[in-house]
């Protein structure tokens, strides 16, 4: 592998990734691990894996994807592990499904410690430039533009741009250009998607401001500790040590040793006052989302505070968490209070908070309105349906959250690869996990407000507990080189023991005619099973028992999973022209002319499109795939 | 969508007519033979003449069978085509048997789909196909939609909005544990059960054609002795010819008779009169005729005009009529009227009669018929396929919902809770059309403030 900065056309990188945040790091680890030489264009090298808004990661649905991830050969799960200062397992008191892992991070050791993985791995080099244009040939990406005028190019782009396209902050009636405080935005690369037909839209999303530690009186708050056995995100029990801790072993400077975790801290609650709500209502004018500076539209399940008083008013008051924003800081995040009022109101608002009261803001709230492009100008591996070889991955596909993007920039990343090394492509089903999902309702439905994850969007959300996450993605490991051979091994080992024990537990006799199953459904204590199943590892009993006493309920969803493959398998080819078709309605073909679906499954879950469009295009469709 | 289940339609007119032909086409075709006619291992292409016997082991009508086999017939599967004499009834009857025996009612002009896509018509023939699919599918969204505009429409859309609602209540405590949602407590959520299971009863009863019309509509005669209920039952039936059985009750205390009045499967039934000596109700005389008025839909309340209301007569039995509708018969109009109206109970209408009159038969025919009609709108000859379907979709959402009810008694967790209530709605979106995700999120985040 020749890796190395170069900027020959006839010598192209494998992969070029416009960007380092979370979609962009997952994006090149995974082309790097596809086999492809990869280059890493990032605007500011010290903000590699920022976490811009709050220092969590995982949380419902969240939580599973990252194992996801990590079941993927990922990197967010490990770095997650190894930076928390806090986990919880959220629903720990319901069901396996719905259980999620969250952790605290501290954020910069989150950053470096990515950075860092990023400058071990030998395919990848890294470099700080502006990417300020593409450049395109007959519709098909071939390089990109810097700043300093230096041209790269690679046989796939993906750009993994997030807030930064055509950012504008707002704090009052002021407004500023840039995705982040303190950073720069990204206007070139808006002008070329235009000129290539790609459709950009304007979203809008929110922070809170972060508080100086020792100005908060914490005795006025609550403390809200981590759970005491942490839950986390990597599975440990597949792989060996040296794969674990792959960073802390080879890298340069990283001293800590790995078995001491970092320190942990708590997060405190406080609650929002009725002065809280008077001063937000006598201020309301001043906010741009109400004066109507801002066009684009925000997520509805992360409201700015003056949204939450309009909404839902004062009542006993809105909670307000706040967090640590690391260990070697004195930085706090005031989860739940996003505002994009101006800053001296911002002050009174903060102050008239139990706890608060002479608590002094050291970055302000903000809101920053960006471009996105309407995913449903993506195919399912994420490569835009207008420009080839050009990839779109993270908050840019509409979405927010650290591990939506992260998610995205694996598949773009997994999917660039291997069209670079003209290897077939590789998609990823809603029947398989969140990840699935998330690409599917992306690339089918689009999004009309930045898109997060819920355990609701996922029809088969019974199947797709956090710990199951490696046994899911095994078939799909195998065809691919993301994780080592020891661990595929490792998995498939895994997953045979519990195959064999489930059927043991379902087929044993325990007493009376009742199998182990029979009694685990009605309750009955696990104390009661073999010593030999008590000495499996954790990870693999609790699978093993979900699987015996859900049983039912698990089968059901298997079922409907079965009976969707008929029309999954049924692909639509690329160039298929439904303007015309007999049968087919008007409305029914103008979408689908649009959003292009892969398969009639997917044509099936744009909304608008009947049953009898779907039977006409069976009709005509079944000559080529039974080809 | 699975190609490989069996699928069944009437291919005829639905109404009366000669005969019906109802087509069978899938690998069940064999087993029904044997199950059905016992017939194992039928001759391809051969007519034969045998009993339908329904899965309780009636016999529902006699019927002319042919069987293709496999790669032989129009459809290219197993196809059985059964010839039954053309009437609602046994259409109904044998249809719903076959359900129960794991078919299900076809697509529109999924036949010719399935005949295409197993190689029986040419390329060439696609695109016909493909038109024919779309028609076919535009007449039956036409009935559905002519038969939905109404107040089934609304109140399955509100319906819907409660199951949604129910379900964004149960998502939001999933998704957003730290939201400070209010916990739902399980009594208030079977408050909430109770009026959406209720509306899908109702909805079930009046879309009931198969039930009222393959039991018969029972219609019962009942008064005070000698006010001429009899008379009236022997006049009603004598003008009637379509008199197809004739059983005395089994306890001898009332008489029931199959007749057809406006196109309805009618029994009628002449219950012992109601005598002040033997108004103890623990008279078994008595319960059964109670019994007979309780599954009636249309009771002719007969009065003797001649005499007084007997306004106890109706305190007695007012505890059992509550859906029925009442046609009141003041019999003996050709003596001097005595009676007064002001008592009466709810009635539909109220009829002078007298059996010394010719006429008096077609009166109480006309009043009946038109009670009928107005109590079973639906039309069963326009759009039996649709209701049918409709009937099935509804009655499994209310097994959804039962369920939902008995998981929420037992405290299981929400996750399970909302796999059974995702199935709810999903039979009721297949009457009126898919629901997003993106509906229960616009619900949820209506209703709760998320955004910790």
């Amino acid at each position: 592998m020749n890796t190395g900065l170069r900027t020959k056309k006839d010598f192209p990188y494998d992969v070029i990734v416009c960007g380092a945040g979370h979609a962009g790091c997952e994006a090149a680890l995974a082309a790097s691990r596809c086999g492809a030489d990869v280059l890493v264009l990032t605007g500011n090298l010290d903000t590699i894996a920022q976490m811009s808004c709050n220092p969590a990661i995982g949380g419902q649905a969240k939580g599973q994807m990252v194992r996801e991830i990590d079941a993927l050969g990922g990197e967010m799960a490990l770095n997650t592990d190894q930076s928390a200062i806090q986990f919880k397992l959220l629903n720990s008191s319901k069901g396996p499904a719905v259980q999620a892992p969250r952790a605290q991070c501290d954020k910069k050791s989150y950053q470096l410690r990515m950075k860092h993985v990023l400058e071990l791995n030998k395919n990848i080099t890294l470099f700080q430039g502006i990417v300020e244009g593409l450049i395109i040939k007959n519709d098909k990406c071939t390089g990109v533009e810097t700043s300093l005028g230096i041209n790269f190019y690679g046989k796939s782009i993906i750009v993994t741009t997030g807030t930064f396209l055509r950012a504008l902050m707002h704090v009052g009636k002021e407004k500023s250009e840039g995705g982040r405080l303190g950073d720069h935005v990204a206007k070139g690369l808006s002008r070329d998607f235009i000129k290539h037909g790609i459709e950009l839209n304007r979203f809008k999303t929110g922070t809170p401001p972060r508080l100086l530690g020792r100005s908060i009186n914490f005795e006025k708050t609550e403390i809200q500790c981590g759970d005491k056995k942490p839950t986390k995100f990597a599975f440990y029990d597949t792989r060996t040590h040296d794969e674990v801790f792959h960073v802390e072993r080879r890298g340069r400077w990283f001293h800590v040793e790995h078995h001491s975790p970092l320190p942990t801290i708590n997060c405190h609650t406080t609650r929002t006052t009725s002065h809280t709500a008077k001063i937000i209502k006598d201020n309301l004018h001043l906010s741009p989302l109400y004066k109507g500076d801002i066009s684009g539209t925000g997520p509805r399940y992360c409201p700015s505070v003056e949204d939450k008083i309009v909404r839902f008013g004062e009542k006993d008051g809105h909670q307000i968490y706040l967090e640590p924003e690391g260990i070697n800081t004195d930085e706090w995040y005031v989860n739940g209070l996003s505002t994009s009022l101006p800053f001296d109101v911002q002050n009174d608002v903060v102050h008239s908070i139990p706890g608060l009261e002479s608590a002094i803001i050291i970055r302000p709230a903000y809101a920053v309105e960006y471009d996105y492009a309407n995913p449903t100008q993506l195919s399912r591996t994420l490569e835009s349906l207008k420009v080839e070889s050009l990839f779109f991955a993270g908050q840019i596909n509409g979405t927010s959250g650290y591990e939506e993007a992260a998610s995205q920039g694996l598949v773009a990343g997994i999917n660039s690869a291997r069209k670079a090394l003209n290897e077939p492509t590789v998609t990823f089903g809603r029947d398989e996990g969140y990840i699935g999902v998330l690409i599917d309702d992306l690339v089918t439905k689009g999004t009309t407000e930045p898109y997060r994850m819920f355990t609701s969007r996922a029809e088969y959300r019974l199947l797709f507990n956090h710990s199951s996450a490696e046994l899911r993605y095994l078939s799909k490991l195998n065809n691919l080189s993301l994780v080592s051979d020891k661990r595929k091994l490792a998995i498939q080992k895994k997953s045979e023991t519990i195959t064999d024990w489930v059927n043991k537990l379902k087929t044993e006799i325990f007493k009376e005619n009742s199998t182990f199953a029979d009694i685990l459904k009605q309750g009955q204590s696990e104390s009661n099973l073999p010593q030999t199943f008590k000495n499996l590892h954790q990870e693999t009993k609790s699978e093993i028992l979900y699987q015996v006493k859900y049983e039912g309920y698990l089968l059901r969803e298997l079922k409907s999973i079965e009976k969707m493959k008929g029309i999954e398998r049924i692909n639509i080819p690329k160039n298929f022209t439904y303007i015309g078709v007999p049968g087919l309605r008007k409305e029914s073909a103008e979408k689908l002319s649009q959003i292009k679906p892969e398969t009639l499954a997917q044509a099936n879950r744009i909304s608008g499109v009947n049953p009898s469009d779907i039977s006409v295009l069976m009709v005509l469709l079944s000559k080529s795939s039974m080809n | 969508m699975s190609e490989r289940d069996t699928i069944i339609s009437l291919a005829t007119i639905a109404g009366e007519s000669a005969l019906g032909i109802i087509r069978i086409s899938g690998s069940l075709c064999t087993q029904l033979c044997t199950d059905i006619f016992d017939k194992i291992s039928p001759t391809p292409r051969k007519t034969f003449v045998k009993n339908y016997r329904s899965l309780s082991g009636k016999i529902v009508d006699q019927v002319l069978a042919v069987f293709f086999e496999y790669g032989k017939s129009y459809t290219g599967e197993e196809t059985l085509e059964i010839t039954l004499h053309g009437n609602t009834l046994i259409a109904n009857l044998i249809l719903d048997d076959l359900i129960r025996r794991n078919c299900r009612l076809a697509e529109p002009g999924e036949y010719t789909k399935r005949a295409y896509l197993n190689g029986k018509l040419d390329l060439t023939q696609a695109e016909a196909v493909a038109e024919l699919i779309a028609a076919k599918s535009e007449i039956e969204l036409e009935i559905a939609n002519h038969q939905l505009l109404g107040s089934l429409s609304n109140k399955l859309l509100e319906i819907q909005s409660q199951l949604i609602h129910l379900q964004a209540k149960f998502e939001a405590s999933i998704d957003f544990p730290e939201d400070e949602i209010k916990e739902y407590n399980i009594p208030e959520i079977l408050n909430l059960i109770i009026p959406i299971k209720e509306s899908v009863n109702r909805l079930i009863k009046s879309t009931d054609i198969k039930s009222s019309l393959s039991q018969g509509i029972k219609i019962s005669l009942i008064g005070p002795p000698n006010v001429g209920k009899s008379s009236i039952f022997n006049k009603l039936l004598h003008t009637n010819r379509a008199i197809v059985s004739c059983e005395p009750g089994t306890t001898r205390d009332y008489l029931s008779k199959e007749i057809v009045i406006s196109g309805y499967a009618i029994e009628l039934f002449d219950t012992a009169g109601i005598r002040e000596t033997n108004l103890n109700l623990e008279t078994l005389g008595i319960k059964n005729s109670i019994e007979v008025i309780k599954d009636s839909s249309i009771v002719l309340l007969v009065f003797d005009s001649s005499l007084p209301y007997p306004s106890d007569f109706f305190e007695y039995i007012k505890e059992e009529i509550k859906s029925q509708s009442i046609i009141i018969i003041e019999n003996k109009s050709d003596l001097e009227r005595v009676i007064t109206s002001e008592n009466y109970p709810t009635h539909f209408s109220v009829i002078k009669s007298s059996t010394l009159n010719e006429n008096c038969s077609n009166e109480i025919l006309n009043e009946v018929s038109r009670a009928l009609v107005g109590k079973y709108k639906i039309d069963p000859s326009a759009d039996i396929l649709v209701s049918k379907r409709q009937h099935k979709h509804l009655t499994d959402s209310l097994s959804h919902i039962n369920e939902v009810q008995n998981l929420l008694t037992d405290a299981i967790n929400e996750e399970f809770i909302l796999q059974e209530l995702k199935m709810c709605i999903q039979c009721i979106n297949a009457i009126i059309g898919q629901t997003d995700n993106e509906d229960m999120l616009d619900e949820l985040f209506k209703n709760f403030c998320i955004g910790k």
